[in-house]
């Protein structure tokens, strides 16, 4: 039996191989989904009100056959729309992390350039529950133990 | 319930803040979690280093089941963050946790009624076979050499000391890196209780970090490096053993 110490390391190194669903992309995932079947029911409800009005002469069915191409149509957009718009959110999501993050650090250089201390001059790291670029990866940070 | 007064710092012995060094191998961060709507977890702030006994203390209703079979997936985080041996792993699937080594011992024992106590040691082994088999089931015996007498037995027909070690051995068999254990004393004589700690102390020895939820404080106490109180699905004090025992007695029993 292995000793303890490397059951550790062997414990970290199966947890850092497991794959982890993001709970956020869940949901995205579903409207992404509603979106392309909304763009293939769309435009077959359309063909379906077009045909229809092309085998009648009856001016009430194919007004009815008209009113259904147009919910073919408004389907199609309105599921191009929920397609377009959660396919891109994961990307969007961490670019918009990362460019804040990005944001931040330049914020945190060009102050240390200029001589004041990061986290008592900074505006952006002012706010109370900001933490400091450079403390960002590490999990234990000491400044709460040593502030209080 | 009386609210238990919070520790004005975490009072860490030298061992402790060692192992806090090594970084936590289990940490909760913020973490918020309920049942239909209701919230049970508020807020929890919790680590637990490699190789570390902590013990959870704390009334019926606190959220301490709560908090431990979200450690091992079994229950949703609404939101913070669960972060093990350094990964953040909020909705990993908890058999993804069991098999990578994070091991639970549900309130209840979790044992199968049914089979027997050499078939509910099999059932842990992932279809270990011939001498395999052999030698798990013997090390599970040498922890636990009553129940090598009962091999054969139904295991709902054993006592519930001889059940709580029977989910103890199926831990163990595992090879776990991480034991959670909830409410081992549950309906057990004290007599009995006494014995499946010390059993729980040697395994701790041999360096397994364990996370054990508990409400009658002082057994666990004794065998933990570390403790927290929670109340109202909070963690209100955390640090020495020694130290908390004193703050319970203290607001318990006005000693």
């Amino acid at each position: 039996m292995m000793n303890q110490d490397d059951r550790v390391e062997q414990f970290k190194t199966e947890i850092s191989k497991m794959s982890v669903a993001d709970p956020a992309s869940g949901r995205d995932r579903v409207f992404a989904v509603l979106g392309a079947v909304l763009l293939l029911i769309g435009p077959l409800l359309t063909l379906v009100g077009f045909f229809t009005s092309h085998g009648t002469i009856d001016p009430l069915v194919q007004n009815d056959a008209t009113i259904t191409a147009i919910i073919g149509l408004t389907l199609t957009v309105a599921g191009g729309a929920l397609f377009v718009r959660y396919s891109f959110a994961q990307f969007l999501r961490f670019w918009l992390a990362r460019l804040s993050y990005e944001s931040q650090a330049q914020t945190d250089r060009l102050i240390e350039t200029l001589g004041g201390t990061t986290t008592a001059a900074s505006p952006m790291s002012a706010a109370p529950t900001r933490a400091p670029a450079h403390a960002m990866a590490d999990p234990i940070s000491e400044t709460p133990a040593s502030e209080t | 319930m009386t609210d238990i007064a919070p520790m004005p710092a975490p009072m860490l012995s030298a061992d402790n803040r060692r192992a806090t060094d090594r970084g936590p191998l289990i940490e909760l961060r913020n973490v918020h979690a309920g049942y239909d709507g209701i919230n049970v977890l508020h807020g929890v702030e919790l680590s637990v280093a490699a190789g570390q006994v902590l013990a959870v203390l704390g009334p019926n209703g606190a959220g301490k089941s709560t908090m431990l079979r979200l450690i091992a997936g079994l229950h949703p985080i609404l939101s913070g963050d669960l972060t093990v041996a350094g990964r953040r792993v909020n909705g990993a699937s908890p058999e993804d946790l069991a098999r990578a080594g994070l091991c639970l011992i549900p309130e209840g024992r979790g044992i199968f009624p049914n089979l027997t106590v050499h078939e509910n040691l099999w059932m842990m082994t992932y279809g270990a076979r011939g001498a395999r088999l052999r030698q798990i089931e013997s090390s599970a015996f040498d922890h636990f050499p009553k129940l090598a007498d009962r091999r054969s037995q139904i295991a709902g027909t054993l006592s519930g000391g001889e059940q709580q070690m029977l989910a103890l051995a199926r831990g163990l068999v595992t090879n776990p890196a991480v034991l959670l254990l909830d409410e081992l004393s549950m309906g057990l004589a004290p007599l009995v209780v006494e014995q499946l700690y010390a059993m729980v102390a040697q395994v701790a020895s041999d360096g397994i970090t364990i996370v054990i939820v508990e409400q009658f404080a002082s057994i666990v106490l004794g065998i933990a490096s570390r403790a927290a109180v929670m109340s109202g699905g909070r963690i209100v004090a955390e640090g020495d053993p020694a130290a908390i025992e004193a703050t319970l007695s203290k607001t318990y029993l006005g000693n």
